[in-house]
């Protein structure tokens, strides 16, 4: 990452030395150098290697803004020259617009440079090793690893840049039920660094662990009537669910275009159950701190606190047009600000007594195309996915077949709240639309009652 | 003062200057090697409220490196289009390939890369010089005012994207495609609210309105007009009755019809699903390879094409991006599965029939099988008659909430708008519809199709898929459509 942190200072500095006094240029940079290995059935269905920077500038002149975005091609003659032209074009483009709301900050002047190791990622011993673990098991998933870059730099002489290494395999381990029916374990794998000392054992180990669920898995399924059950969200579950929530549910830019689905919590007309209370929380380190303008937001910032509203994300443009002030949130650029380093509060139930407390009712490992039904209402309806049971008397009696909910927010997160989980579980942002992202969320199991089923 | 052109596309040749030098290069490697190359110029134009938002440029160019090595496959993305960035890009992709044979899912003939030669041109291209930006501000504005319908309008949003796209696809074995695309999207809507009650209205759903063309693409008049409409019906949904719920007779309109295609006959007809590459991210399938050519998918009134060849509709192309030649081919006839939307790969994987349809969303992404244009084909029945044929049920309109299930079954879809018919007649508006079904049971209730004159074109830019994920463009015609005793619901159902 060196080489492109040097680039980027190059690149920057060329383009900063055209403007003129009344022009601001802020550049943002998002980057990987990915290996993608798709797997499908124990073997690689397709594997690709992807190299992209992606630059987005925000250009001020006279009061008016425009914002352009494009990809490096780490060549800075052409780079330079493509940027220039850039400045001209927007320039030109700049006289039609009238003075702009939604002027970005353009924040006071710091250097940050924060870059992480770069570990080996030889395609063959990756393959290998994961080959190994798998042998026999109907095996998918997909292997993402190499370096990611964020950076922001301006023309006032701010500059901030983070890159890190990653690695992840996301997977699905598939059985078929003594009934005839297709049935999978969901996984995920990720250490701090690749092949350590005890790497493949640890993932032999998981995928042992994971057998035991595929062996409940062959019973055959139970048809439930759609109606209101007792459930235990697993904290995958909760976190597709507030991926969701996510959506607008915490943007000051989509509580104000009228759009947010935590309206009535916003304006205090509902609350949630008192044991819910969810931050961004930078502490945990799940992403950089700072947004695509360089402001660097407060290392939390409470949403919800104790089931009541405590405050919004609110970026620099955000807070620009609506005259509130900004909390260095990320502008999204779909209309909603969006989190990236989520927590939500733990609560006091032991997750090896969950199974117990739920005692009779429907154990949910996951969610599948979670999407609002009722904005107004906060409701969410999605489907059951992945290693779901029956449960009585707190035992696993039998897979479900899978069923669709249609409930609200203040319900499940509200009065038919019971418990959460003492532990919590984190999940990188497997993303990858466009490029990788580089987010993540920590979240508890929940225990509710009256969860609603409909299909 | 003169003024400036909306369009910003210029040679793509002068972006590939060592072209020739590259194709010198590759013509004497011994394995397969194709290179994609992709440009995309977008400009992104909206105003809100009256205001104009910052206006949007992008500007994408990379490409694709692909080698094929004793028939295993493997990919290499770079922005670095000189001779150096791609031999680099090659190298990479060529030790992948060779390293992970051993773990292979297949090894494919050469016949997967067809050495097709040739261009493509989306309509109305040589038109766009005539169009300017101020022009496309003003008609935004207009049409932003006319979302104007009284103060309980509080939000009004127009926009206007148009996507300048090309790819150039050359091969060692012969492949020599240029196709050139100018792609639009508008958009608009307009949120009425009252005593808390919030209701949206857009012109045919969010992103519904995409098409391929020319200036004419953006009509300031039907524009217009269009939002006038949209504006009135937000403002009379706040008064609206809520959707009753029940098993109805249910018309959707074709910007409804959009999104059931999609949802429930493109998905679950994808081959890479049924072959099971999507497995562990977008879903499987309910559909069995040995369905095709039997199974009822639908009444005898379903007949779904697979179309790239309607010019102005968003996802028309004339090769896809192994260099299949786009033809129009039946998926379902008379309601029986006939094809899947299967490409080459997929096709000699599975053994079943299928389509030009593998396609990548940019240079950094390796092709999967998608949809394209997607269509359910017109029937015999007037708009009017449908409704006549309706003792208790509704009409639905316009997209707003979807989900269905990993196999592409169970499924739950929301509209902004509905129209109450009662005796053969639509006697008012309904707010919050929804409704929900099984994908088959749903299909096999058909019980009309509309004429050509219902007949429209909409689609998505936004259809999401694969590992890594990628969006891409698709396009849905349909006429309205009439299903029998179909679950509807409101809000608090």
């Amino acid at each position: 990452m060196n080489e492109i942190q040097t680039h980027f200072r190059a690149y920057a500095d060329v383009l900063f030395a055209a403007l003129a006094e009344d022009e601001n240029l802020i550049l943002q940079l998002k980057g990987e150098d990915s290996l993608f290995l798709r797997w499908n059935r124990g073997k690689i269905r397709q594997t690709t290697q992807v190299r992209q920077f992606e630059v987005n500038w925000t250009f001020q002149k006279d009061g008016r803004q425009l914002e352009l975005s494009e990809q490096l091609t780490l060549n800075l003659e052409s780079d330079a020259r493509r940027g220039r032209e850039h400045v001209e074009r927007l320039r030109t483009q700049a006289k039609t617009l009238a003075a702009s709301h939604q002027l970005a900050p353009v924040v006071p002047a710091q250097t940050s440079v924060r870059i992480g190791e770069v570990p080996p990622r030889d395609p063959a011993r990756i393959a290998a090793q994961i080959s190994a673990g798998a042998a026999g098991l109907d095996l998918i998933g997909f292997w993402c690893s190499g370096p990611v870059v964020r950076a922001v730099a301006h023309n006032r002489g701010l500059f901030l840049f983070e890159s890190r290494d990653a690695y992840f395999f996301d997977y699905s381990i598939f059985t078929v039920s003594e009934a005839g029916e297709n049935k999978a374990v969901k996984g995920f794998f990720s250490e701090p660094e690749w092949d350590s000392d005890g790497w493949a054992e640890r993932w032999g180990q998981q995928l042992s662990r994971q057998k035991e669920d595929l062996e409940l898995l062959r019973r055959p399924s139970r048809r439930l009537a759609p109606g209101s059950y007792r459930v235990y969200l697993a904290p995958g579950a909760v976190n597709s669910i507030l991926e969701t929530l996510k959506g607008g549910g915490f943007s000051a830019l989509s509580y104000r275009h009228g759009q947010s689905p935590l309206k009535d919590l916003v304006e205090e007309r509902r609350a949630l159950s008192p044991l819910v209370s969810w931050t961004e929380d930078f502490s945990l380190g799940f992403a950089p701190r700072f947004n695509r303008y360089g402001e660097v937001p407060p290392e939390r910032v409470p949403l919800i606190h104790d089931g009541r509203f405590s405050g919004l994300l609110v970026s620099g443009k955000t807070a620009r047009e609506f005259g509130i002030e900004s909390n260095g949130a990320e502008d999204a650029g779909w209309e909603t600000e969006m989190p990236r380093s989520f927590a939500m509060a733990a609560g006091d139930l032991p997750a090896d007594q969950a199974l117990r407390r739920l005692e009779t009712g429907v154990w949910i490992n996951e969610v599948h195309y979670t999407n609002f039904s009722d904005l107004k209402t906060a409701r969410i309806t999605g489907m059951t996915r992945y290693a779901c049971f029956w449960v009585e008397n707190g035992q696993k009696i039998a897979p479900i077949e899978d069923l669709r909910f249609d409930v609200s927010v203040y319900d499940f997160f509200g009065e038919h709240l019971e418990a959460l989980t003492r532990e919590r579980q984190d999940f990188a942002d497997v993303g990858t639309y466009f490029l990788r992202m580089w987010s993540g969320t920590r979240v508890p199991g929940l225990l509710a009652r009256e969860f609603g089923f409909t299909l | 003062m003169s003024q400036i052109p909306f369009s910003v596309a210029t040679d793509f040749a002068a972006d590939l200057p060592e072209l020739n030098a590259v194709r010198r290069e590759i013509a004497d490697a011994t394995d397969f090697v194709q290179i994609r190359f992709h440009r995309e110029l977008q400009q992104i134009r909206a105003v809100r409220n009256d205001r104009l938002e910052a206006p949007k440029l992008v500007r994408h160019q990379g490409a694709m490196v692909e080698v094929m090595c004793e028939g295993v496959l493997s990919y290499a993305g770079t922005a670095d289009v000189s001779r150096a960035g791609l031999r680099r890009a090659l190298e990479e992709a060529r030790t992948s390939a060779r390293a992970l044979k051993p773990y292979a899912l297949h090894q494919f003939p050469r016949d997967v890369r067809p050495p097709t030669a040739g261009t493509y041109e989306s309509p109305g291209m040589a038109t766009l010089k005539d169009l300017s930006l101020e022009r496309v501000d003003e008609i935004l504005g207009d049409a932003n005012r006319a979302l104007n319908r009284g103060p309980d309008i509080t939000q009004r949003h127009a926009m206007a994207e148009l996507v300048e796209s090309e790819t150039w696809t050359i091969s060692n074995a012969g492949e020599d495609r240029r196709q050139r695309f100018a792609l639009w999207v508008v958009d608009a809507s307009a949120s009425a609210e009252r005593d808390g009650e919030v209701q949206t209205r857009s012109l045919n759903g969010a992103h519904a309105r995409c098409s391929q063309g020319g200036a004419d693409v953006l009509d300031r008049d039907e524009l217009v007009a269009a939002c006038e409409q949209a504006g009135e019906e937000a403002r009379q949904l706040l008064t609206a009755e809520n959707c009753p719920e029940g098993n109805f007779d249910l018309i959707l309109a074709p910007d409804q019809m959009l999104l059931q295609i999609h949802e429930s006959i493109g998905h679950p007809l994808e081959l890479d699903r049924i072959l099971g590459d999507e497995r562990n991210y977008a879903g499987w399938s309910f559909v069995k390879l040995e369905d095709f050519g039997h199974l009822r998918y639908g009444s005898e009134l379903l007949n779904v094409s697979f179309d790239p060849t309607l010019r102005h509709e968003y996802a028309s192309y004339g090769y896809d991006d192994c260099g299949a030649t786009a033809s129009r081919e039946m998926l379902i006839e008379n309601g029986i599965l006939q094809r899947g939307l299967g490409s080459l790969e997929s096709q000699q994987r599975a053994g079943v029939p299928g389509v030009a349809n593998f396609r990548s969303s940019s240079w950094n992404r390796a092709p999967i099988d998608r949809m394209a244009n997607l269509n359910v084909e017109p029937g015999t029945t007037r708009l009017a008659d449908m409704i006549a044929q309706v003792e208790d049920g509704l009409m639905m309109a316009s997209n707003r909430s979807w989900s269905i299930d990993d196999y592409r079954d169970k499924f739950q879809f929301g509209c902004e708008i509905g129209y109450r018919i009662r005796e053969g007649r639509v006697v008012g508006l309904v707010k919050n519809p929804n409704y929900r079904g099984r994908t088959l049971d749903f299909w096999r209730a058909l019980a009309a199709v509309g004429d050509r004159q219902s007949f429209a074109a909409y689609g998505s830019p936004f259809c999401g898929k694969g590992e890594p994920s990628q969006v891409i463009r698709v396009g849905h015609a349909s006429p309205h459509c009439l299903f029998r005793k179909i679950a509807c619901f409101g809000r608090g159902s």
